[in-house]
């Protein structure tokens, strides 16, 4: 941002605002009823009397009895044992289920038909020793490979249909099981595993279950390309975080709830604003100028950032954040940032149904208000600006005595900041599957109020996510996520003295007359009463969201699957905003502004996957593939002034019919691609990859881009000398590289994604006399072409004790060719011209640490503690034009090649004791080496002359979060810590709340108050009298680090003891939830965490406390 | 699904806002397009309301209620950063070289009848006049006056006269680029030669051209060529002055046109002009006006109160700033015209500019006669201005009590149309900003209603900007003491 020195009132600008009736949309569901159920009656008995007979001839006596058919590969029972069996008027599953019974296959029942399949592989079995056969209790705990728990996990007693969940620990109980009993454990993604229980006590398990090699048995997880965990896993380096760690959170955003949960990952919410988006960076800053928002992926479909705020929190299965080439090339075109994948609950097949529903109410508060209580009082006040000589006693006089109200003293943040406002949210979900489909289906609603006025988020959710297999060979799905809301954001956020920066004003005035009556306008203001200008000024966002994908998969031979697979990421928008004809300050000439965006972006993808095994040892996996991507963004808008009825406020009712205008952008993506994976007896592993993109923003020559990883991977733990170190769980060592690209061009100042930007063009917009006059709106760069990485990581999986995980990760990023707005003097007609040019290294380590400091999972007892952080170093290597720095005018920051993005401005010195003269160091001779000589000092304030490196810089270089997880029988605690260390910011709040002799008559901080009055004087500020008090240099940057109580979660499940006797409850959880709610920091300033150079009027972070439950039926 | 378009679409996707800049040359309608971008780029770059160079000089006091908008141009010193005006240099050179892409792209469209060769030529006309009206204005606030004996070696601005988006410029010479100046008015002189000039005309014409020509040759104290051109738009007599008070109102508030050799279109939806706020901004919530400038009590005493242009350019009226109470006078001349705010009682405070006035030619040829040893031809053009405005005349002026009266009548004449800074610096003056209307209403501090400015002070020429002087190495070098 570039900085200011002045502030605007409303009283004459004529920013248009808000509003449209608030439209309650009925959501209208129309959803495939392809959902299947156990179509064979349970109630079908059968009588059996076998005796070492054949499969095949078992069932022919079922189907004699019952009428079923059995459907099979006969080929398949050449392995099938003999079958001994007597059983006289038994439910048909229980006959099955005995027959079935170590079985190298298994069945389905469809409809009025059995079909029998090969059995998964299943894992080693734990069987415990025989002892009695005494009902007992089994507690026991679900784990992925790399020994992480597995929320949501099923664990069903063989036979019967006693089963239950894993919760957010993978901890599950089964009580009163007879042994011996056979547990099968399944997960989607997963092979199932059956593990045996025959034992006297009360046995605790631990499960491990291994990633599955995607069979047409299971529902396809739509993520990352193809089917294969191998890169997830072993050669990547990632981080997947459960949706249950991220649901349930007071932000609409899933992005918020990630902060401090994955190494590397710096997200910073700069904004108390409900339904504001964070800034998110991957390990480092990837780019000067363009983007540096990583790739989201939805099921495999690209969505923008906003898309992510508008998928209900409660829908997320995992978050898994791809870091290293390995896992990213693949993605080629945007993935120079890192990617997000982000998926969507399933159903799974023969699921029973399940539904959640939960509810959540909670309040927001301003997350601290020292700053606020940093101003004067009005005595203070009064007694300063006349001690100071800002005004004299009857200039203060005059204005006291037009004042309705004397002797007020208004804390004005009170007014200008709502506290104790409401968050509601309600999500309901149902899934479970048949025996070839399964389902998803969710509704969410959320309604946060913001603290500020206009300040509001509302939303509406419903997903419906269905996968169904046609036949033997094809898999359909179809993910349809819809979204609904409306949108308030503060417009008085920044330098206006309405909003942002109102704590300028004197506390002198007051909002109310001498009977107490609130009044619309500040009586001796220019200033309204903030709600009274909400309530003149709505404005209100519309969006409706639509993000389909659907999916075929064909599976014609062991091995080999193609998909092919279409989506959308689609919004409409509407935004309006009024200005009533009632308001005051303009009677009787109201006006509209409503404007209709449209934004849809297709992605097309088809893939060919073949694994196949050489010789058992050697494993192969070849992925080919193609994408299309495009995306249209349409708008058009009406302006018409003239309103003069408050009851009749459209567009027709406006006799000024002022403005309309429309606009469309387009940009498009092909790109081929192709991905080879080997790996020996799981034991060494290799990958390659590479990918071709061509990208229409490009000039006409230059659209190609390929990019290409290669990595290797040991899996130590399989080596025969660690194979028995039992206090080793689990060793992976990795290293790979790649490179990927940056289409993002950022458009100069605005901040949107350039789609034309090589092109020299002329605008016709430019009307006089009714002529669209042409004008140059860009010079073109015809070479324009990709911005290029390379990425580098080294990484280390370890896990030992069975209680101790860590993953560490070394990276090199060099991006180059960066597409950086080039600055040009203004002699040539432009102020930058996009261009590739430049260098940046970032180079760093990411730590990712959990303990499990305490465990007894009979009681589900466990203490985990857990730290991720991120250490970056990251610095300029090459400039455009062969610089060696560029100091960027009115940003106070510098590109200096070796060195990190700095803070470049004049660097105070203090006031001279004896003059009171405010001084400052003389830059060197090279500004770009920092001099603080205090020989060399002069009072003469020049910005551009005293600029000079502070050797300060913006971005944090070492960021994170830690805290722990806790819990012990129905009890669980979490609490979540956000760090970022080095941070720093400067305070353009601070120019404009110490510098009274500048802005007369408004409040200023107690600090101003310390300034230089005579000789010897060690004052802060300069003689009040002769010099400016407050300017534009370092005495602003101040160091913004912080640590903040992110999350605070406590939950209780309530114990079977009070939910068993209802039939209708599984589960009952109620929780508490904070944000924010406390945040450790030397910042002044109202909120650290702000992501920017410089702050101004921020509407600063909230703090939420809530309550909710959620209950599983 | 979708392979087969992909490939097409990639390499067919343009912008629907614009076209290429290699296809805007084909027609004589494009030459008619580039034009009125020109002209609508001048329109939004004529600041006469509330123009800084009249905030940073000595007729208007700052209020309480301006939040430090500006307030660097008005309080000199360490306030006034080198970089403040950076945007006028911006945007000057940005149409600077839109003006140099359609001169040289106009050389390349072929007409086919004579009605368009005619027009093709008045439209290259226009762009030599707008760049010659351009680089005056960059000279003036970013170069030394013109000083005869030393214009050859003071430093100027660069002369960017072809569109090179890669070119970095050095400065030229006062002497070079004013000779440019002049280079281009008559080259726009010749193609406009058929163009005849008209009342209010809101294209450029003969008359447009030779106004500035007198303004240029003012500047350059070319006392006989300034006096030359502007007697010759006075006699032509197409521009007869104003003689009435109600007339005069008239003029301003509702844009007449008799006294203007160029009035840019305007109409009420897409072309309107820019808006003044700061002079009056009637608050209706308070009933009274709270502006953020007001003139000081020196620039009112200055007029008689027979003279139409006090009732014009002032009104008594009340304020309340921040909440106090009072009756000012304050500045009237740019109250908005009706049409502008239709439906609302509340002016919009916009008024058509009119950056060419034949009141101006006057005080040229007044002027240039005056100090070219022609009292009498000086005091005829400055007594037909004064008995329009006043309905008397002076008589037996001479030297320098008529230089002086002149400059009076000038200030008077031309307040806060944009002039009054540059007439300081052209004349070697300083000035102190004293005797304001009532302090209680006023920014007060340093350097604010009591400030003094030397004759020659550095800030009376800008600075050029930091961003030109950093990426161009060729630009040097910086103007004496910023």
């Amino acid at each position: 941002m570039k900085f200011y020195n002045s502030f605007f009132d409303k009283q004459f600008a004529y920013l248009l605002q808000k509003t449209l009736r608030i439209m309650k949309l009925t959501f209208v569901l129309v959803l495939a009823a392809l959902m299947q159920v156990y179509a064979i009656s349970k109630a079908q008995n059968v009588t059996l009397s076998e005796n070492n007979v054949s499969l095949d001839k078992v069932f022919k006596d079922i189907k004699q009895q019952t009428g079923i058919n059995f459907l099979y590969n006969p080929e398949m029972l050449s392995l099938a044992k003999p079958v001994t069996i007597v059983v006289k008027n038994k439910p048909l599953p229980e006959v099955l289920d005995a027959c079935f019974l170590d079985q190298p296959v298994t069945y389905t029942l469809y409809q009025n038909d059995i079909i029998v399949k090969a059995k998964p592989p299943i894992n080693s079995n734990k069987i415990i020793t025989l002892s009695n056969n005494a009902n007992i209790d089994v507690h026991g705990t679900v784990v992925d490979e790399i020994g992480k728990p597995l929320p949501g996990a099923t664990i069903v007693v063989k036979g019967t249909h006693h089963s239950t969940t894993t919760d957010a620990m993978g901890f599950f109980t089964l009580k009163n099981i007879n042994p011996p009993a056979t547990l099968v454990v399944s997960f989607i993604g997963y092979n199932p595993s059956e593990v045996t229980v025959s034992d006297n006590g009360n046995p605790v398990l631990k499960i491990q279950l291994t990633p599955s090699k995607q069979e047409l048995n299971e529902v396809t997880i739509l993520g990352t390309y193809g089917n294969n965990k191998k890169v997830d896993n072993i050669l990547g380096t990632n981080t997947i975080v459960s949706g249950d760690q991220t649901q349930d959170k007071p932000n609409a955003s899933v992005l918020d709830a990630l902060q401090g949960r994955v190494p590397g990952l710096s997200i910073l919410s700069g904004s108390g604003e409900p339904g504001s988006l964070p800034s998110v960076r991957l390990q480092g800053l990837g780019s000067l100028v363009s983007g540096t928002d990583p790739l989201y992926i939805l099921d495999g479909i690209e969505v923008s950032s906003g898309t992510i705020l508008t998928i209900n929190p409660d829908d997320i299965k995992e978050t898994n954040v791809l870091r290293d080439a390995a896992s990213t090339s693949i993605y080629g075109s945007r993935a120079a940032n890192g990617v997000i994948v982000i998926t969507t609950k399933q159903g799974s097949f023969n699921q029973a149904p399940s539904i959640t529903v939960s509810s959540q109410y909670g309040v927001s508060n301003l997350a601290s208000t020292s700053f606020f209580n940093a101003f004067m009082d009005a005595t203070q006040w009064k007694s300063f600006e006349v001690s100071s000589g800002i005004m004299s006693q009857s200039q203060l006089n005059n204005i006291l005595a037009g004042l309705p109200v004397q002797n007020a003293n208004t804390q004005w943040y009170k007014y200008f900041y709502k506290s104790n406002q409401p968050m509601y949210q309600e999500n309901i979900n149902i899934s479970g599957g048949g025996g070839k489909t399964s389902y998803f289906v969710s509704g969410g609603y959320l309604n946060q109020e913001g603290i500020a006025y206009q300040s509001q988020y509302e939303r509406y959710t419903l997903r419906s996510n269905v996968t169904s297999k046609v036949n033997k060979w094809l898999q359909v799905g179809v993910n349809i996520g819809l979204e609904y809301d409306q949108r308030q954001s503060n417009p008085e956020v920044g330098a206006y003295i309405d909003g942002g920066l109102s704590s300028l004003l004197a506390p002198i005035y007051s909002l109310f007359d001498a009977n107490g009556n609130r009044l619309n306008k500040i009586p001796g203001t220019s200033e309204y009463d903030p709600r009274y200008l909400a309530q003149q000024n709505p404005g209100i966002t519309n969006n409706i969201q639509l993000d389909p994908t659907a999916y075929l998969l064909i599976t014609p031979y062991k091995g080999l699957s193609i998909k092919t697979q279409g989506g959308v990421d689609a919004s409409d928008l509407t935004a309006s905003a009024i200005q009533l004809p009632s308001y005051i300050a303009n009677p009787g000439n109201g006006n509209i502004n409503q404007s209709f965006t449209r934004d849809v972006s297709k992605t097309f993808t088809n893939t060919i996957e073949y694994k196949f095994n050489i010789a058992n040892v050697n494993h192969f996996d070849l992925l080919g593939g193609q994408e299309y991507q495009d995306e249209t963004t349409s708008a058009f808008n009406g302006y018409g002034s003239g309103l003069s009825d408050d009851r009749l406020l459209l567009l027709n009712d406006a006799p000024n019919k002022v403005a309309i205008g429309s606009s469309e952008y387009e940009y498009a993506f092909d790109s081929f691609f192709g991905r080879a994976e080997y790996d020996w007896n799981d034991k060494y592993y290799a990958e390659a990859s590479i990918r071709s993109d061509r990208s229409s923003r490009f000039g006409a020559d230059h659209r190609e881009g390929t990019f290409w990883s290669g990595g290797v991977s040991w899996d130590a733990k399989k080596e025969d000398f660690l194979k028995d170190v039992s206090w080793i769980d689990r060793l992976i060592i990795k290293a790979n590289t790649g490179t990927q690209g940056n289409a993002e061009i950022n458009g100069v100042g605005n901040g949107e994604i350039q789609d034309y930007e090589s092109l020299a063009l002329l605008s016709g917009t430019s009307f006089y006399n009714g002529v669209g006059g042409y004008s140059i709106t860009q010079p073109g760069d015809p070479y324009l072409t990709w911005e290029q990485q390379q990425l580098t990581t080294f990484g280390v999986d370890v896990s030992f004790l069975d209680r101790i995980r860590l993953n560490a990760s070394y990276y090199i990023r060099n991006t180059s060719n960066m597409l950086l707005s080039v600055p040009y003097p203004y002699t040539s007609g432009f102020a930058s011209v996009t261009q590739n040019t430049g260098s940046l290294e970032n180079k760093g380590i990411n730590i990712g640490f959990e303990a499990d400091a305490w465990k007894d999972p009979a009681h589900k007892g466990y203490v985990t503690l857990f730290v991720n952080a991120d250490i970056t170093h990251n610095k300029v290597t090459a400039l455009f034009d062969g610089r060696q720095d560029f100091p960027q005018p009115n940003y106070l920051q510098a590109w200096v090649v070796g060195q990190p993005v700095t803070f470049y401005l004049p660097l105070y010195a203090g006031v001279n004791k004896q003059t009171g003269a405010p001084e400052w160091y003389l830059p060197g001779p090279n500004p770009s080496i920092t001099n603080r000589n205090p020989n060399e000092v002069t009072s003469n304030y020049d910005q551009n002359a005293l600029q000079q490196n502070s050797g300060i810089g913006q971005y944090a270089p070492f960021t994170g979060g830690f805290g722990f997880r806790a819990g012990y029988q129905g009890f669980t605690i979490e609490t979540l810590f956000n760090f970022n260390l080095g941070k720093h910011l400067l305070s353009n709040d601070g120019y404009f709340y110490q510098n009274p002799n500048v802005f007369p008559g408004y409040n200023t901080l107690k600090v101003a108050a310390n300034y230089w009055k005579a000789p010897g004087d060690n004052a802060q500020f300069p003689d009040i009298n002769n010099y400016q008090m407050q300017q534009f240099d370092s005495s602003l940057l101040e160091n913004a680090s912080f640590m903040r109580l992110k999350d605070l979660n406590i939950g209780y499940s309530l114990p079977k003891s009070v939910t068993g006797d209802s039939k209708a409850f599984k589960s009952i959880k109620v929780f508490v939830e904070g944000r924010n709610l406390f945040t450790v920091t030397k910042y002044f300033g109202p909120d650290p965490e702000a992501d920017t150079n410089l702050v101004y009027g921020q509407y600063p972070n909230t703090k939420q406390y809530t309550v909710g439950v959620k209950a599983t039926l | 699904m979708a392979v087969g378009n992909s490939c097409k679409k990639i390499n067919n996707l343009n912008p629907h806002d614009a076209i290429g800049l290699n296809t805007g040359f084909q027609t004589v309608q494009d030459a008619s397009k580039w034009v009125a971008g020109t002209y609508s780029a001048l329109r939004g770059n004529f600041d006469m309301p509330q123009s800084v160079t009249d905030l940073q000089a000595d007729e208007l006091n700052i209020t309480l209620s301006n939040n430090n908008a500006n307030t660097g141009y008005y309080r000199w010193g360490s306030f006034f950063g080198a970089d403040n005006p950076a945007n006028y240099w911006e945007n000057w050179y940005a149409a600077i070289a839109n003006i140099d892409a359609a001169i040289t792209g106009f050389k390349s469209i072929t007409t086919s009848s004579a009605a368009d060769a005619a027009s093709l030529q008045q439209y290259t006309g226009d762009l030599y006049l707008a760049r010659a009206y351009y680089f005056h204005r960059l000279v003036i606030r970013y170069a030394k006056t013109y000083n005869p004996g030393t214009a050859a070696t003071d430093p100027g601005v660069p002369l960017v006269l072809v569109y090179d988006v890669d070119a970095k410029p050095d400065r030229s010479t006062v002497k070079a680029v004013y000779t440019q100046i002049l280079s281009d008015i008559t080259t726009a002189e010749n193609l406009l030669t058929s163009v005849p000039g008209q009342q209010g005309s809101s294209v450029f014409n003969i008359d447009v051209a030779t106004a500035l020509e007198a303004r240029v040759r003012l500047d350059m104290q070319d006392w006989a060529g300034a006096y030359t051109a502007a007697n010759k738009l006075i006699s032509s007599g197409t521009y007869p002055l104003i003689t009435t008070l109600a007339n005069f109102q008239s003029y301003w508030t509702n844009d007449g046109i008799q006294e203007s050799l160029f009035q840019p279109f305007t109409n009420t939806t897409t072309e309107q002009p820019n808006a003044s706020f700061s002079y009056l901004g009637y608050d209706p919530t308070l009933g009274a006006n709270n502006p953020s400038y007001v003139p000081t009590a020196a620039i009112i005493g200055l007029y008689q109160n027979n003279d139409i242009r006090k009732g014009t350019y002032f009104a008594s009226d009340a304020v309340d700033i921040n909440g106090i109470k009072g009756t000012l006078t304050l500045i009237n001349k740019y109250p908005g015209n009706p049409i502008f705010y239709t439906g609302s009682a509340v002016s919009s405070y916009q008024n058509a500019p009119k950056p060419f006035r034949i009141a101006e030619m006057y005080l040229i040829a007044a002027e240039a006669a005056a100090n070219n040893s022609d009292p009498a031809d000086a005091l005829t053009a400055l007594n037909a201005l004064h008995q329009a405005r006043c309905g008397t005349t002076y008589s037996g002026l001479a030297s320098t009590a008529l230089i002086d009266t002149i400059r009076s009548e000038r200030t008077r004449e031309l307040a806060f149309e944009g002039f009054r800074l540059d007439d300081l610096k052209r004349w070697g003056l300083g000035f102190t900003r004293t005797d304001p209307q009532n302090t209680t209403f006023l920014l007060s501090g340093p350097s604010t209603v009591n400030l003094t400015i030397p004759a020659g002070d550095y800030q009376f020429t800008w600075a050029l900007p930091s961003n030109d002087l950093t990426l161009n190495p060729n630009l040097k070098p910086q103007n004496t003491g910023w």
